[in-house]
């Protein structure tokens, strides 16, 4: 997703490589102008019973044609005449709550997104279209389920063309960034940033051992399109024209086949353990630093938080295996639920996934928020750009100690964020310096950090936050707080957009 | 005869990743499953008009009601 600004300031152009035309953030609404040179072909997609499944499935963005005075007044306020004047054609899409990208997703979420790639190029073939491109970034989450956004990546394909185009494509951005996230623990984050198009072959071949280059997934990833595309050797690229089958029946198998062979080398990654354990894995059920009727009185104290205000949109702040998370989305709200560690995150996105809980799971470290990256630095835009005054609720449950102590941040700096992040409240809870935890944690870092307890916190907090409540964790040192801005908007009542 | 072969080694054309396509592996690796994919196309024809024979003579054989 790119993002450049331009005409206005209500008015963000997004995407910026698409040759067919242009897309557009307009007063939340996302409007794409196409060029005439590719109206017939998104007619024909929006008339595609493939394409209508996925839809009917929300799989695919719902689009619709803009028509009469709606059509008039965004064609005048957009003023996108460079893109066919009178005959572009102007298409609403639907807006996904929170966009993130791959670099911020949890291996499994990429796998997801592989599979509904790979499912939407096989529905459609037997209707003549295709895709052009297969990349994660056509791909979004509405909470925890992929949506394949780009309609433009779908075309009319020739009937008599074997070739599956964006198979290279579909192997450098998905299949091999999984393959060394599993294999070689490579964070997907560590493969995206540095490589927005993938991972060739010649960059994973030298970490692969002699005997993994001859066995599968290994041997079709990496090492035959390595050995086969050495650089000096001859290459003689045979026109397309001339690989054309002569039966488009034959064509359409083979294409078949491409796609199975695929999601067959996406399974046999995907069985290499997606459920591996981290420090964080069995925080919530071995390591809970306090025993059950203290964790069930911060249960209680959020739960009645939650039932009372009936937040709209949450943000989870360390949200560990999600159990938060997943109480705030029982009671109606749409989260963002963010945490360092990708194994905790992946489980909480299999949970929602399988619960259909409105919850999307990010890898992201609040500490170092996801940077914006690409063109201009703004392809794709950064964490806290998207997230800043998107949410009724923030929750800060359990981490602000490691903000404090292990990140060294100072309290100032983190309430100010809060504040930003939120349209009105946040739920924190502090971890006095008395708590054993926390001891270990200075004493480790030096002496010189700024020890916070309630009488600073509450100080410094009332620069930003008056506090509606405060409910110390009996026989811990632990104390929840419920903080609303000063001047805060009142809840969304309709789902925020960026 | 050292300064020699360093010289050589030097001015050797070192491979380069710069200009090489990089789907160009992964395109020949394509083509070649293309074309066994292909085969089993016509490969899988073969059982079709087997099973549709044996269809027809299963048809043929099967005894009508009275």
């Amino acid at each position: 997703m790119d993002q450049e600004r331009s005409l206005n300031n209500s008015t963000v152009r997004i995407s910026l490589r698409d040759p067919a035309g242009a897309l557009f953030l307009k007063d939340a609404r996302l409007i794409r102008v196409v060029k005439p040179s590719g109206i017939a072909n998104l007619r024909r997609v929006l008339e595609s019973p493939g394409c209508n499944f996925f839809i009917r499935n929300h799989s695919l963005a719902k689009t619709t044609l803009l028509e009469g005075e709606d059509l008039t007044s965004v064609k005048a306020s957009l003023k996108a005449d460079e893109f066919g004047g009178e005959e572009a054609l102007y298409v609403e899409h639907e807006v996904l709550p929170f966009p993130s990208f791959p670099h911020e997703w949890a291996p499994e979420m990429l796998a997801a997104a592989a599979s509904l790639t790979l499912d939407i190029a096989e529905r459609i073939l037997p209707e003549g279209l295709g895709l052009k491109d297969a990349t994660p970034f056509n791909v979004l989450f509405r909470g925890p389920e992929p949506v394949f956004v780009d309609l433009l990546s779908i075309e009319q394909r020739n009937l008599r063309d074997a070739t599956w185009l964006p198979y290279a494509q579909f192997v450098r951005t998905f299949l091999s960034p999984l393959l060394v996230n599993r294999y070689f623990r490579i964070p997907l984050a560590d493969v995206f940033l540095a490589h927005r198009d993938g991972l060739r072959p010649h960059e994973i071949y030298p970490l692969v051992s002699f005997f993994q280059r001859f066995r599968q997934p290994f041997f079709s990833i990496v090492s035959i399109p390595m050995w086969l595309g050495r650089p000096g050797k001859k290459l003689q690229i045979v026109p397309r024209e001339k690989q054309l089958v002569h039966q488009p029946e034959k064509a359409r198998f083979i294409m078949g086949a491409l796609i199975g062979y695929l999601r067959t080398l996406l399974k046999k990654i995907c069985l290499k353990s997606m459920n591996r354990s981290s420090n964080w894995t069995k925080y919530m059920s071995d390591s809970l630093p306090y025993n059950k009727e203290e964790f069930e009185a911060k249960n209680d104290g959020v739960a009645s938080y939650l039932k009372k205000h009936l937040p709209r949109t949450v943000l989870d702040i360390g949200c560990n295996t999600g159990h938060f998370s997943e109480l705030a989305a029982e009671g109606g709200a749409e989260v963002v639920a963010i945490d360092l560690d990708a194994e905790v995150v992946g489980r909480l996105w299999k949970r929602a996934h399988n619960r259909k809980l409105s919850i999307l799971p990010l890898v992201v470290n609040l500490a170092r928020p996801t940077p914006a990256v690409g063109w201009k630095n703004r392809e794709s835009a950064s964490f806290l750009d998207r997230a800043r005054g998107k949410f009724d609720t923030v929750m800060a449950l359990a981490v602000l100690h490691h903000m404090l102590y292990d990140e060294r941040i100072p309290l100032d700096e983190i309430l100010h964020l809060f504040a930003t992040l939120t349209r009105s409240d946040v739920i924190v809870e502090l971890v006095g310096p008395a708590d054993q935890n926390v001891q270990n944690m200075i004493v480790s870092r030096g002496s010189d950090v700024e020890r916070v307890d309630q009488s600073i916190f509450e100080l410094k907090a009332a620069r930003h936050f008056e506090i509606l409540e405060k409910q110390v964790i009996a026989g811990t040192e632990r104390t929840l707080y419920t903080l609303r801005k000063w001047n805060a908007e009142k809840f969304s009542q309709a789902h925020s957009t960026c | 005869m050292l300064y020699l072969i360093l010289s050589v080694m030097v001015f050797l054309p070192k491979a380069s990743f710069g200009y090489i396509d990089p789907g160009t592996g992964h395109l020949l690796w394509q083509a070649l499953l293309s074309a066994f994919f292909g085969a089993t196309f016509f490969i899988k024809k073969i059982p079709g008009f087997f099973n549709k024979t044996k269809n027809t003579a299963a048809a043929t054989t099967t005894p009508t009601e009275p």
